[in-house]
């Protein structure tokens, strides 16, 4: 396949790239672009640093692996890499998995169908009075990568997902509010029959826009719906168990030792790659295959996300979190699916069980740094166990680990969410396709603004 | 029929730095290219990546004619060319050696530290040529260095970003800006007094990101912002103005927006002495609406132009941050993730890392801090200014000062 110079570490992950973007604003159609590409990032690893470069050509594969050869012999330590732990920790991954190819694929879906899709549900948006602006989106993406390294790795795995989005601006006298309805699925048929489903959730945002009020700030117990509650997981631990943060500082990993409690008994995170949904990657970028990595078990810290690099340097091993936005980049530990586990209460009781406080069912964006952030969107007050009127909420705020420890309630029932439009940030990589979610979680003291 | 071509060209080198080593070395080399063509109001678009036939792209493009995508607008005519590379960063071969030499001078200065992210120099082309005689061609380049902090031991994945984006580097200039923000860390002070405090952000900050939404011309013309019916009038401090900006001093990239508009001076005023002149608009968005055009179409290289927000710039207030501060304390945000502001614009969000600043050195590390206000009154009686001065000599945002309200976490 290509000729991989000795003394190094060399792997080749090519990309093939089907996607659709189709964009309404209201009846007006915007865009119809479809991009179909080829193309290819190389690594090179000399035992002292990683080279990096990508080719639209593929063509020009092996020059370029010949290129960042050479870049490497004249830096690096040319001839030590054999035997050093990161080369030694690389699995090799072989095998033909491709579960979205002929009908299966959305290429094979025209693109007028796709527009159909989108038209069909018009009438409902333009139906409802208060709506003064709207859009509709329409995304898929087929992706089909081949995956091949100096030490043996002969792999070609595809991914897919598809899912259209309808955001409406709604305002009547001085109130204004918006949101976004979305499906999405890894099939084209996943679409379907969302009609009803948008007609009632156009209803309670045009409730909300009528009878929402400021929130009184101060200290409540929040029901996070399970939509919040995924954010909730990804951001505030998720990213803290991606590996790479404490690469170097040995401080770090004593604080962040295995065993170590981190939460509420009742608490448990799981991340994992083999969940349909925009989290799914059967391989990682590295060849690493899926797997369920327990990030907390019952309060305690049971494991952390990992590239080859990062496991070789704590010891640990590879969990397939080692992704790539798309080719002009290098993989780093991210995400797949990210999620709470269910408990024993149904939302009825975790609800019913709080005399004065919020639910908080939509958001528009969160944060996890020391402190945890959450930007409510829809938002209802809790009134003697029952929902209540509907309120405007700046930002939900809690230090991450109290309130890890704070967490009081967990229904019974599990969901996950996948996403078309946006995704996960970290350095310049972004939007990267991630999943997540959780049950209703109920939360003590945190600080509403 | 006429045919326009976007050619995008970008070349770029970035060292990805881990515990204050460079630890990999990316080197990139992008053209993309995209074919328009617009025939009875309606656009139809094609693009690749690399080298292309442009025959073929034409062909899709006029194929994408039958999607029937609306443009009843013209295409831009005119013809300028805009060198803005100044010549002033670190040449690409010296690039490794001069990063090697700068991390080993901060490990030194700052071992209490672990720094990590980017260092990265981008050069860029962008052109843009019809057969109606367009023909704009730009050039940029510009270096950064986003480092994001921990001391060692925290817990925290970082405890605060320290950076510099600009077409200059000197390697004193860079090291003095980081070493000041550290050695800030270190010294945790407490907040003086809480309540409505001068507040000191970089320009280019969340409180920019609600007007660009208000200011949005689409939300504008149906209603939905808002600033709809506020043209006209004043609604914020006079002396608060706000310009839509592809000057070169004020932003990387081209001076032209996606449809080629070129606008006097490279800036467009949207608020002026605190009155709402216009939103942003693109060509559709103006026609539509009856606005005025600003300028301000975004798309990638295979993509219709549309509505979107360029850089906003502050109007200047002719003042130094000190004199703005007016011999008050300010509270410096360095890091301040997820608040937002309501519909009705009221805005709050926890501040994770802010100094204490007198308007020369940052004096100390604050405690946890949450800020907020509302749009119309941090933009109208509590706005105090853009100031002249800038954290480093070498470039980059200036300092805004606004009044909101401060409290513990």
């Amino acid at each position: 396949m290509y000729d991989f110079p000795p003394g190094l570490y060399t792997d080749v992950r090519v990309e093939k790239v089907f996607e659709t973007k189709i964009d309404f604003l209201q009846e007006d159609l915007k865009e119809c672009r479809i991009r179909e590409h080829e193309a290819a990032f190389i690594r090179v690893f000399d035992g002292k640093r990683w080279y990096y470069t990508s080719t639209t050509d593929p063509g020009r594969i092996q020059e370029e692996i010949d290129a960042l050869a050479a870049l490497a012999g004249t830096t690096g330590a040319r001839g030590t890499v054999a035997g050093h732990p990161v080369v030694e920790k690389f699995p090799v991954s072989t095998g033909e998995y491709l579960q979205f190819t002929a009908g299966k694929s959305i290429a094979s879906i025209p693109k007028e169908e796709k527009i159909r899709l989108l038209t069909d549900y018009f009438p409902v948006l333009s139906g409802v009075p208060p709506v003064k602006l709207w859009r509709a989106f329409y995304r898929d993406k087929r992706e089909q990568k081949e995956f091949y390294s100096s030490k043996g790795s002969r792999l070609i795995f595809d991914i897919q997902h598809t899912g259209l989005v309808f955001g409406f601006e709604l305002a009547r006298g001085k109130k204004r509010f918006s949101e976004s309805f979305q499906k999405t699925g890894s099939y084209f048929s996943e679409l379907q029959g969302e009609k009803e489903n948008l007609e009632n959730f156009l209803m309670q945002c045009t409730e909300f826009l009528n009878h929402a009020r400021p929130v009184k700030p101060g200290k409540y117990t929040v029901v996070l719906a399970p939509l919040p509650a995924g954010i909730f997981a990804h951001e505030s631990f998720g990213h803290k168990s991606e590996a790479d943060f404490m690469m170097g500082d040995e401080n770090a990993m004593k604080e962040w030792a295995i065993g170590k409690k981190v939460g509420a008994e009742i608490l448990s995170i799981v991340d994992d790659g083999s969940r349909p949904g925009t989290g799914y990657v059967p391989f990682d970028d590295e060849g690493t295959p899926a797997q369920a990595t327990y990030l907390v078990r019952n309060g305690i810290l049971t494991g952390r996300l990992h590239s080859v690099a990062t496991a070789a340097a704590l010891g640990e091993e590879p969990t397939g979190n080692a992704r790539a936005v798309g080719f002009p980049y290098e993989p780093i530990v991210r995400m797949t699916t990210t999620f709470i586990l269910p408990g024993n209460k149904s939302k009825e009781e975790l609800i019913g069980e709080v005399k004065e406080g919020i639910l908080v069912e939509r958001v528009q964006h969160g944060s996890g740094l020391s402190a945890f952030t959450m930007a409510p969107s829809l938002a209802y007050r809790i009134k003697n166990g029952k929902i209540a009127d509907p309120l405007n909420i700046s930002v939900i705020t809690g230090d991450v680990f109290t309130t890890l420890a704070e967490i009081d309630g967990l229904s019974d029932r599990l969901e996950l969410f996948s996403f078309v439009l946006g995704g996960c940030g970290k350095m310049e990589q972004f939007p990267l396709p991630v999943g997540f979610g959780g049950p209703y979680v109920r939360v003590r003291n945190l600080v509403v603004q | 029929m006429v045919t326009e071509k976007y050619l995008f060209k970008t070349r770029e080198i970035t060292l990805n730095v881990q515990d204050t080593a460079v630890v990999s070395v990316r080197r990139q080399k992008l053209s993309q290219t995209g074919l328009r063509v617009y025939a009875n109001g309606r656009i139809g678009v094609a693009g690749a990546l690399g080298v292309c036939d442009e025959g073929e792209l034409a062909a899709r493009a006029r194929e994408n004619l039958s999607l029937n995508i609306l443009y009843p607008c013209e295409p831009s005519t005119g013809f300028m060319e805009l060198d803005s590379r100044r010549g002033e960063m670190i040449p690409e071969e010296d690039f490794l050696a001069e990063v090697e030499e700068f991390l080993s001078e901060l490990r030194r200065a700052q071992p209490d530290f672990s720094f990590s992210h980017q260092i990265k120099e981008e050069w860029s082309e962008r052109r843009l040529v019809n057969d109606k005689g367009l023909d704009l061609k730009a050039q940029d380049e510009y270096i950064s260095f986003t480092l994001l902090f921990r001391e060692k031991g925290s817990l925290n994945i970082y405890d605060g970003v320290v950076g510099y984006a600009g077409k200059r580097y000197d390697r004193a200039e860079v090291l003095k800006l980081v070493n000041r923000v550290c050695t800030a860390y270190k010294n945790p002070v407490e907040l003086k007094k809480a309540g409505t405090r001068p507040v000191v952000f970089l320009e280019r900050n969340p409180t920019l990101g609600k007007l660009a939404k208000e200011l949005n011309g689409q939300s504008f013309g149906t209603g939905s912002s808002l600033l709809t019916k506020k043209r006209g009038k004043k609604v914020f401090s006079s002396r608060f103005s706000l310009f839509q900006s592809l000057h070169p001093e004020d932003t990387y990239g081209p001076f032209f927006d996606a449809e080629g508009v070129v606008n006097d001076g490279f800036r467009y005023p949207l608020i002026k002495d605190g009155a709402v002149l216009c939103p942003y608009t693109d060509k559709t968005t103006a026609a539509k609406y009856n606005l005025p055009l600003t300028g301000s179409a975004v798309g990638s290289y295979d993509e219709v132009p549309k509505l979107g927000c360029r850089r906003l710039k502050i109007a200047s207030s002719g003042r130094t941050v000190k004199e703005l501060l007016g011999g008050e304390e300010g509270i410096l945000i360095v890091m301040a993730e997820g608040g937002d502001f309501t519909p009705a614009g009221d805005y709050a969000t926890p501040v994770q890392l802010a100094f204490a600043f007198d308007g020369e050195e940052f004096l100390g590390r604050l405690p946890q801090l949450k800020i907020s206000g509302n749009l119309f009154t941090m933009f109208g009686k509590g706005f105090r200014g853009l100031s002249t001065d800038k954290p480093t000599p070498l470039g980059g945002d200036h300092f805004l000062v606004l009044d909101l309200k401060v409290e513990k976490l």
